[in-house]
């Protein structure tokens, strides 16, 4: 087994030739390669990362978002809430003040007809039982009701007692122009104006001036006024009783409706 | 049956030659750059590689994964020795099972210049390393009595190195050559197989011993500057 120089050197040539090639043509190509990749599969991951931060951040940021989105929601509907409330109450404030306004200009009407019901009711009434009692004077006594009237004027001022006489004596001698006032619902004839200026005279003073007035504020009857003192007779007092005992009848009736009607609502 | 190939001579003058070991690796020369070339003409960075690509990436890796577990260094510079010192050792070994083929490794030529080119890339390696004086000192290291060890030391194993390429995949032939002419087909088939199995178990060997050759000419002086730091 023998060593064949040449064929030595020419194989360390072959030997060195491939080496360049083998550099060349595949380990130069596949290293560069490798790194290419190596450094592509590291700045996909830098930017997968620096994605991922990304998205981490924003989705922080998104439920941050999301959070206040919440919390304002809440902050709204309780507001929203508390002003329908609000509102709800204030409505109602609004719709029992307007009710009760109602009731109580209802209320005004009802009394404001009742009185001038009662009124014209009053005045009616007084007016034909008067005009009843004339006829039934003149039929019965073959007197006037007038007349009647100041006779039973002038036993009033009569049946006073001393000390009452006394008062208003002292109420007229001490006034300063002396007058005593006859107001009457009627028109009284001399003959009536001279009894009861006798009458006057007779009971209380003789020197005194004597106004006679006819006013519609009496019913029906006659007055003595001076200052401080009023005595008289009024068939009012009489009709009175009848106006009370209607307006009595006529509240029961209306407090009657009223109950039913709450009832029913 | 030759034993030695470089005896079939094809063409000659005076002292250059043509022979049988030239023309083989030339074909193993030229089916290695052939194949590189079509595999990395079409290369791609994407992560949708061929197969081919795949292969040789894979080797590759694995390569450099040995340059780095025995020099502890960045082996690109190591790769393209190593790689095709394997590669053409392999090549040559798998192609010498095509009958009437010679794998150029079986001559004692061809690997005594493969010997020949680690004895002289050592040196090479540990001088680019190391620096030219601290690389001839560790020849006179730890004492210059060991400077004649040292070059009988460095000379021995380049011989085994060739020494045992030569006779492993030479041996493999003749076996085969051998058995052939005794026995029936089959047994001869098998040892084939083997002797692929021996191919490139050797290349292998080959060049794991010549990285070891290389990384302890160049790892001397990390260990020195170790000690220096300690």
């Amino acid at each position: 087994m023998v060593i064949d120089w040449f064929t030595v050197v020419a194989q360390i040539v072959n030997f060195l030739i491939l080496l360049a090639l083998l550099k060349r043509f595949l380990f130069g190509p596949i290293q560069d390669i490798m790194t290419k990749r190596e450094e592509q599969v590291a700045s996909r991951l830098n930017e997968a990362r620096k994605k991922l931060a990304e998205a981490e951040a924003k989705k922080k940021n998104y439920q941050h978002k999301l959070d206040e989105l919440e919390r304002s929601k809440k902050e709204m509907l309780q507001d929203a809430k508390e002003q329908a409330a609000q509102t709800q109450k204030q409505l109602e404030h609004e719709a029992r003040e307007e009710i009760e306004k109602m009731q109580h200009n209802w209320k005004e009407a009802l009394a404001s007809e009742k009185e001038a019901f009662f009124k014209e009711l009053h005045r009616q009434a007084t007016f034909n039982i008067i005009n009843i009692l004339k006829k039934l004077v003149q039929e019965l006594s073959n007197s006037t009701l007038e007349k009647e009237t100041v006779n039973v004027f002038i036993e009033k001022l009569q049946s006073l007692g001393k000390e009452e006489q006394q008062k208003i004596t002292t109420a007229v001698s001490g006034g300063e122009a002396q007058t005593v006032s006859v107001i009457s619902s009627f028109e009284l004839n001399n003959e009536m104006q001279q009894q009861i200026t006798g009458s006057i005279k007779r009971l209380f003073l003789d020197d005194f001036k004597c106004i006679f007035e006819v006013s519609s504020s009496i019913g029906f009857g006659i007055e003595l006024s001076t200052d401080g003192w009023k005595i008289g007779w009024d068939a009012n007092i009489y009709l009175e009783d009848l106006k009370r005992n209607i307006e009595q009848l006529f509240t029961s009736d209306v407090e009657t409706i009223q109950q039913q009607t709450t009832q029913n609502e | 049956m030759e034993l030695n190939i470089d005896d079939i001579i094809f063409w000659q003058y005076e002292f250059f030659k043509v022979n049988a070991t030239l023309i083989n690796s030339w074909i193993v020369m030229l089916l290695l750059i052939s194949v590189s070339w079509l595999i990395t003409r079409k290369l791609t960075a994407g992560i949708d590689i061929k197969r081919g690509q795949a292969f040789i990436e894979s080797f590759v890796v694995y390569v450099v994964d040995q340059i780095r577990e025995e020099t502890h260094e960045e082996p690109d510079k190591y790769l393209p020795f190593i790689g095709a010192l394997f590669l053409f050792i392999a090549f040559s070994n798998i192609i010498g099972i095509i009958p009437g083929f010679n794998a150029p490794t079986a001559s004692l030529s061809t690997a005594t210049a493969l010997a020949i080119c680690v004895f002289i890339a050592v040196p090479i390696f540990g001088i680019s390393n190391r620096g030219f004086s601290t690389y001839i000192k560790h020849y006179i290291q730890p004492s210059p009595l060991m400077l004649p060890f040292n070059i009988i030391g460095e000379l021995s194993r380049t011989l085994a190195l060739a020494i045992r390429l030569f006779g492993n995949i030479m041996s493999g032939s003749l076996i085969v050559a051998i058995i052939l002419s005794l026995s029936p087909l089959f047994f001869p088939a098998i040892m084939q197989a083997f002797g692929l199995l021996i191919g490139i178990i050797q290349a292998y060997v080959f060049a794991i011993l010549a990285l070891v050759y290389i990384a302890s000419a160049t790892r001397v002086r990390e260990v020195k500057q170790n000690n220096e730091v300690k």
